[in-house]
């Protein structure tokens, strides 16, 4: 029988990698062990693929990909329902990174076509993701490189490249590029373009394309990073690789994303990283493979730095959603409200294929105000309210397994565990044994245990400490 | 001396429909009927979150709009909020039509579980069914046909049957059951019925088309999982014409696959689709996207099929196929191999 230790472990693992799990696969993942299970978490290609026929019979805006909402509803299944956890988690980390509004573009197909490239590649090499993302029609539409060129340059796409998608502004106090750096970038990416798409009426969306206009490209030598030459955008894209400013900066996304919170990007210049001795294993580990995520994220997971992160960061939106109901485990049958969860998640500040501006969400603490606070808690507690889900229901016979009579204390601990190990700061644990349990005992067999230990469910997951991942 | 006519063609004709929540256009349409006098009734099943887009659009094969029946989510519920509101004319997951011989329009529900029923003018006549896997009961209702006696055949996709009713509901017989051998079904959809009663049912899941008489026995099947001439993935509807020919919205291969009555490959419909009448109005209500449409590279994808979900046969052999994720209808007329007429005694 698994450690009860190693099951918390794995929790918190599939809190972070994926979007969390059911007590029932805990035991199955610890079984196989967590390094196995890292492993098959990195290599998301080797697990199927969700069958996604059935959902597209029913929910026909799934197959048509044109509409903002409908996109918005089938992540979210993928998330909830997907073998391959980690391939929709780093999906979702590169698009808060490398940010794409339909508020701009107006074609939700489009960015989700983007979205595609992120889980087919955004566990590969950084230089190649980036070259997906300097041909990516919807990111050269939003950051105006259509509107670049040769002889009158937007520096727009150029800027963002370095400070938002590879470099960031500063490292260690210092510039990582200067205004001059920006310029010829930008002028390396002219003639990087796509094609007139065809418009949404009559007929809906087509996919648009690339296009290199070579007439339209500075054939000049630029002088970028201290390097001379006639740069090309994939030139640029290997310079920037290559610079120490681009390892530091996916290593401290990556750490803020999966390990821990930090300040927000714009404060990195002068904000060392909270924990340098994984930034540094992470640094090292990009060069050492040739710029490669998913070896990145190998280091990261068996870090003792990661493991002994629990509850250090506060969960987005995503996470709160997606994981609740990976906890209640029927989100897998189309019906008429099946876009309601992706609604959530927009009402509790992530609205998905839509972030804010190109620097995306701000996370941590920001995530959480008096507004966003009440959309969580209220839909998690309807969640843990519904005793027909099969996710409570098994929580339900467990708990009844252990026991004919349960006292409130090992009631409390029994339903803080099969939620994944979540752990109660002491006062609140005091308050729950003292009023919301009142120290009795509960017979497992009767009629109401299923409502009573969904109803504490129901107040465990409105407690701050569900809102930490 | 005699020559085997081999083979069959199509000649397109013409595109109906444009992408519209409301009024003249379609949204995600599934299924249409074919009345009296050029009219057409097709059925929208539109995004669930937008209920009011749920409809049946009335117009003419000339594209001509008529108006609209069924009220979607506008009845006891916000226009935004499709809710599961089975009140009089709504439509939740509407899913198939057929018309009786007046003309009355029978919708099938596969979330309210039932048959909405209304009369060519759109009001509403009353629904039958009974959700449920027992003897008269059906669960998720999709592909239904007026059989050659005037009762209801219908595809009850959720118990993998097909079952029989009169036209105000009362049971007469099913057959079918879950399974991939022959007479088994695996998650049915659309069906039609040919000149003989034979029922002819898309096996959706099994990637098949199944072909029974009036009684429910099974007579011959053909179709398997692929993307080659012949192969099915998850077909949809299925419709059979006068001569025989079988039509296959093979959905997820975005195409039409035509069968001889043995089943044999004779030909794919990949799509011809061109600018409707609706289309053209749209574009010269907006200039700006009359330019942007003139300038777009690409602009040939347009005429391919996108997830063809109905497919219909009239009486003068014109083929409607419901190109659902276009909201449109592509029209083609069957040219015969061989001369039938019209001959004016000139000079050949």
């Amino acid at each position: 029988m698994a450690d009860n230790n190693d099951i918390m472990l794995m929790a918190h693992l599939m809190r972070r990698a994926g979007f969390g799990a059911s007590y029932e696969e805990l035991e199955e993942r610890t079984a196989k062990g967590y390094e196995a299970t890292v492993e098959e978490l990195l290599h998301p290609e080797d697990l199927p693929d969700l069958e996604m026929d059935v959902m597209n019979r029913y929910m026909h805006g799934w197959r048509d990909m044109n509409g903002l909402m409908a996109n918005q509803g089938y992540w979210t299944y993928r998330m909830v329902n997907s073998p391959r956890q980690l391939e929709e988690k780093i999906c979702l980390f590169w698009h808060g990174i490398f940010c794409v509004g339909d508020s701009k573009c107006m074609r939700a197909r489009q960015i989700l076509l983007e979205l595609n490239n992120f889980r087919s590649h955004g566990l590969g090499k950084f230089d190649n993701l980036l070259m997906y993302l300097s041909t990516d029609p919807a990111m050269l539409y939003y950051l105006d490189n259509q509107l670049s060129h040769k002889d009158a340059v937007n520096e727009n796409w150029g800027r963002e490249l370095l400070e938002l998608f590879s470099m960031g502004v500063g490292m260690d106090g210092e510039a990582n590029y200067t205004e001059d750096d920006v310029k010829a970038c930008a002028q390396a990416f002219t003639g990087w373009t796509i094609a007139n798409a065809i418009p949404r009426y009559p007929y809906g969306s087509y996919a648009n394309r690339f296009l290199y206009n070579k007439f339209d490209h500075i054939d000049d030598d630029k002088t970028f990073l201290g390097e001379t030459g006639n740069f090309n955008g994939q030139d640029i894209v290997q310079i920037i690789c290559k610079h120490p400013a681009t390892a530091r900066f996916v290593a401290r996304h990556l750490y803020n994303f999966f390990v821990a919170d930090e300040p927000q990007v714009p404060a990195w210049q002068h904000t060392p990283p909270r924990d340098m001795e994984l930034i540094k294993a992470l640094e090292d580990e990009y060069f050492k493979s040739g710029y490669e995520i998913r070896s990145m994220l190998r280091v990261l997971f068996n870090s003792d730095n990661f493991k002994n992160a629990r509850f250090a960061k506060v969960k987005n939106p995503c996470e709160v959603v997606a994981g609740t109901l990976r906890l209640t485990g029927d989100f897998d049958t189309p019906k008429p409200r099946f876009y309601d969860p992706a609604l959530q998640i927009r009402y509790m500040g992530q609205d998905l294929l839509n972030p804010p501006t190109v620097e995306g969400w701000h996370t941590g603490k920001e995530w959480i105000d008096s507004g966003t606070l009440v959309e969580r808690v209220n839909f998690a507690a309807g969640e843990m309210g519904r005793t027909d889900s099969p996710g409570i229901k098994s929580i339900v016979e467990r708990l009844a397994s252990r026991a004919d009579v349960i006292s409130a204390e090992d009631l409390l601990d029994g339903c803080l565990e099969l939620l994944g190990g979540y752990e109660l700061m002491p006062e609140t644990r005091e308050l729950f044994l003292s009023q919301a349990l009142k120290a009795r005992e509960m017979n497992t067999g009767s009629e109401e245990f299923a409502s009573q230990v969904s109803q504490l469910l129901q107040v465990i997951v409105a407690t701050q400490e569900y809102q930490f991942s | 001396m005699t020559t085997d006519v081999q083979g069959v063609t199509y000649r397109y004709t013409h595109t109906i429909g444009r992408g519209e929540e409301a009024g003249p256009g379609f949204k995600n349409p599934v299924s249409l009927a074919r009345g009296a006098d050029g009219v057409m009734y097709v059925v929208n099943r539109a995004y669930d979150y937008r209920a009011d887009s749920k409809r049946i659009t009335v117009c003419t094969v000339d594209e001509d709009y008529i108006g609209e029946i069924g009220n979607g989510g506008r009845l006891g519920g916000d226009l935004m909020d499709v809710g599961e509101d089975a009140s009089d004319g709504s439509l939740v997951w509407p899913t198939s039509i057929t018309l009786d011989e007046e003309e009355n329009l029978y919708v099938t529900d596969e979330w309210l579980n039932r048959v909405a029923v209304f009369s060519k003018d759109g009001d509403w006549v009353g629904a039958w069914g009974v959700v449920g896997d027992g003897e008269g009961q059906f669960n998720q209702p999709s592909g239904i046909h007026m059989d050659l006696d005037g009762n209801m055949v219908l595809v009850d996709t959720g118990n993998n049957r097909v079952q029989k009713y009169t036209k105000d509901g009362k049971y007469i017989s099913s057959f079918g059951s879950f399974g991939a051998g022959d007479g088994q079904l695996n998650m049915p959809w659309g069906l039609d019925i040919d000149s003989e009663g034979n029922i002819f049912v898309a096996d959706w899941r099994n990637d098949r088309i199944q072909k029974f008489d009036a009684d429910g026995n099974f007579l011959m099947k053909f179709g398997s999982r692929g993307t080659g001439e012949g192969e099915l993935r998850r077909p949809t509807d299925v419709a059979v014409d006068s001569d025989g020919i079988i039509y296959v919205a093979d959905w997820d291969n975005d195409r039409v696959q035509v069968f001889d009555s043995n089943g044999m490959f004779i030909s794919i419909i990949m799509g011809d689709a061109t600018l409707s009448k609706w289309g053209v109005t749209k574009l010269e209500a907006n200039p700006d996207m009359k330019l942007q449409r003139e300038i777009a590279q690409g602009l040939e994808r347009e005429k391919f099929l996108r997830g063809p979900i109905g497919i219909e046969v009239d009486d003068e052999d014109r083929l409607f196929i419901v190109d659902s994720q276009r909201n449109r209808i592509q029209i083609y007329r069957k040219i015969p191999p061989f001369f039938v007429g019209l001959y004016d005694g000139a000079r050949l």
